[in-house]
């Protein structure tokens, strides 16, 4: 490799690790996953299509700062919808992130859709707040298609409103 | 249409004549075959598990001979595996393997399989509970006494259980409950470790049967609310490495029967903490036993950047605890191993930019945008362990490999 090569590379990956919160090269590690228990709480709750408040396609997108799957938005659902004929992950784990236009923290569940092959659109990885597999209420690394109908087969990953949080 | 077909007609003759042979260099006719895996040591195989998230019905383990830098040949795990085992002192493979009736829905049944090491065909599909974990850190999900005997897995559904599998025998034994606990260390030739969400080593230990003779609950050795362990951790003897968050390093050794805390001591400085070091990937440690060597990969990020891939792999002395040497990486990498032998090889699952990287800051200087993978793809890097020269890189090693496992 070139001298000039090194240093766009040493620049690039500077760059990369000091302007993306979701890090340079993090959509490669497509596999991932998140989830949260399906929608118990006695809240009330809308079903929402494809948010108005940012680009739900992309991965900078505020409710995904805890991430790591393929976006739901990319593949024929939204951040708050499955695909259609794939199913609803049972279980799930939540993250917390803050939406940038109310300056609010919202707990945001990453329920998993599954019954299908991974979508392979849209891989996004934030993990901000992410634990390792023995935190389940945390660890988005687990494939939590594992407490579906539709068992292990693994989609994509939605980033739905659960409310906003106290801070507790 | 007409003038096509004319010149199709001279271009069939032109190849014609040229594939009439000279009588005095006529090649010999050949007869397909199927190879079969080399002979002698298999230290210096490296298999990379690969999780093909494009088609995670079609997972892999990919086999390689790192001194040549070929691939030798694949087996074909089912639904999000990639997972292999090597018994000691024999050349059988042990792989998991799940298998959906039609392709992701039906009935899934789940396998331990064990292959001829020599032609790679199974000689034994054992049924197991139709429960495995899948996660993207693969590496602990299940591994073999140190006997070879027996295979533990995690289960996951998600309450936790650890299934029980007689490799002599090929049958399945049973299944255990583990509540709050998952992944496997072994730790001697009956026993191994389970990790458990209150931070502690619980130790069970097998009888020749393979039912459970003993359980022993270990005392936390870590906080995991405030900093948590990672789950891939490297075996030194009769011990396990786990690295934190923070960087502090947790020797865990069984004694007795029962995981004990042998030393607890930090990888980097506290001007490397300001500094936002930690170790990155999803197989983030290795040892080579013989020169109680540790190699961590290691990038600058925030916590969030924990599992993103590194650029660095730092060396120490496992005795004292220094830093011995600093190996730059050829290319980001995600996972490390280093073979046993006494010619070490760190072998390294990377993700190689395919393009230079003056045009990436050319089109991100342009605004354009690209997504990580039009510009990266795996490779297997191979690196010399004593002195971390660079050997070489094997390209398109893999779909997405997410660990590196060594006979």
């Amino acid at each position: 490799m070139g001298r000039l090569d090194k240093w766009f590379e040493a620049r690039t990956r500077a760059i990369a690790r000091g302007t993306s919160r979701r890090g340079f090269l993090a959509g490669a590690s497509a596999a991932l996953l998140g989830t949260a228990a399906v929608p118990l709480l006695p809240v009330a709750r809308v079903q929402a299509a494809m948010p108005t408040d940012g680009d739900a396609t992309s991965c900078d997108y505020w409710r995904y700062c805890a991430i790591d799957g393929f976006l739901c938005g990319c593949c024929g659902g939204s951040p708050s919808s499955c695909p259609p004929g794939t199913v609803v992950s049972a279980v799930t784990w939540v993250g917390t992130c803050r939406n940038p236009n109310d300056n609010k923290d919202y707990i945001i569940s990453y329920n998993d859709c599954c019954g299908r092959s991974s979508c392979g659109r849209c891989a996004c990885q934030r993990d901000e707040g992410d634990m390792p597999l023995y935190r389940t209420d945390a660890a988005n690394d687990i494939n939590w298609c594992a407490g579906s109908t539709a068992d292990i087969a693994y989609n994509c990953s939605t980033a739905v409103i659960m409310g906003v949080s106290t801070g507790e | 249409m007409k003038k096509q077909a004319g010149y199709s007609i001279v271009l069939t003759a032109g190849l014609l004549l040229c594939a009439t042979p000279l009588a005095a260099d006529d090649l010999p006719a050949e007869t397909p075959y199927v190879e079969t895996m080399p002979e002698g040591p298999r230290d210096h195989w490296v298999a990379l598990g690969d999780l093909n998230p494009l088609g995670s019905p079609d997972t892999r383990v990919v086999l390689f001979d790192a001194d040549k830098g070929e691939m030798l040949g694949l087996l074909s795990t089912g639904y999000w595996s990639g997972l292999s085992y090597f018994p000691r002192g024999r050349s059988d493979i042990v792989t998991l393997e799940t298998y959906f009736e039609k392709g992701t829905r039906g009935k899934r049944t789940d396998y331990a399989v064990i292959y001829d090491g020599k032609t790679l065909l199974p000689l034994h599909e054992i049924e197991i509970p139709p429960r495995r974990m899948t996660a993207l850190t693969q590496t602990r999900m299940a591994d073999l006494t140190d006997d070879g005997r027996f295979l533990a897995v995690t289960n996951f559904t998600p309450a936790q259980s650890v299934s029980i599998v007689d490799l002599a025998e090929h049958r399945f034994v049973g299944e255990v409950a583990t509540p709050g606990c998952g992944q496997i260390y072994p730790v001697s030739a009956r026993s191994f470790g389970i990790l458990c969400g209150d931070g502690s080593l619980r130790i069970m230990t097998l009888d020749d049967a393979g039912q459970v003779a003993t359980q022993a609950e270990g005392e936390p050795f870590f906080d995991a609310f405030k900093d948590p362990v990672l789950v891939p951790a490297a075996r030194w003897g009769a011990a396990w490495l786990f690295v934190s968050m923070d960087g502090m390093i947790h020797e865990v050794a069984a004694e007795n029967d029962v995981a004990k805390l042998r030393a607890t001591w930090s990888l980097i400085t506290d001007r490397e903490r300001k500094d936002r070091w930690r170790t990155g990937g999803v197989q983030p440690l290795a040892i080579h036993e013989a020169t109680s060597k540790l190699y961590a990969l290691m990038r600058q990020g925030g916590p969030e950047t924990y599992e993103e891939p590194a650029e660095e792999v730092w060396v120490y002395d496992l005795k004292t605890h220094a830093k011995i040497d600093t190996i730059p990486l050829t290319n980001l990498t995600l996972a490390i191993n280093v073979s046993r032998d006494d010619k070490p090889l760190l072998n390294a699952a990377a993700l190689k930019t395919v393009v230079p990287y003056w045009s990436l800051a050319l089109v991100s200087i342009l605004g354009n945008k690209f997504a990580d993978f039009d510009v990266v793809k795996p490779a297997l890097d191979i690196y010399d362990a004593h002195t971390g020269h660079h050997l070489r890189t094997i390209d398109h090693a893999a779909n997405f490999a997410t660990s590196v496992t060594q006979p």
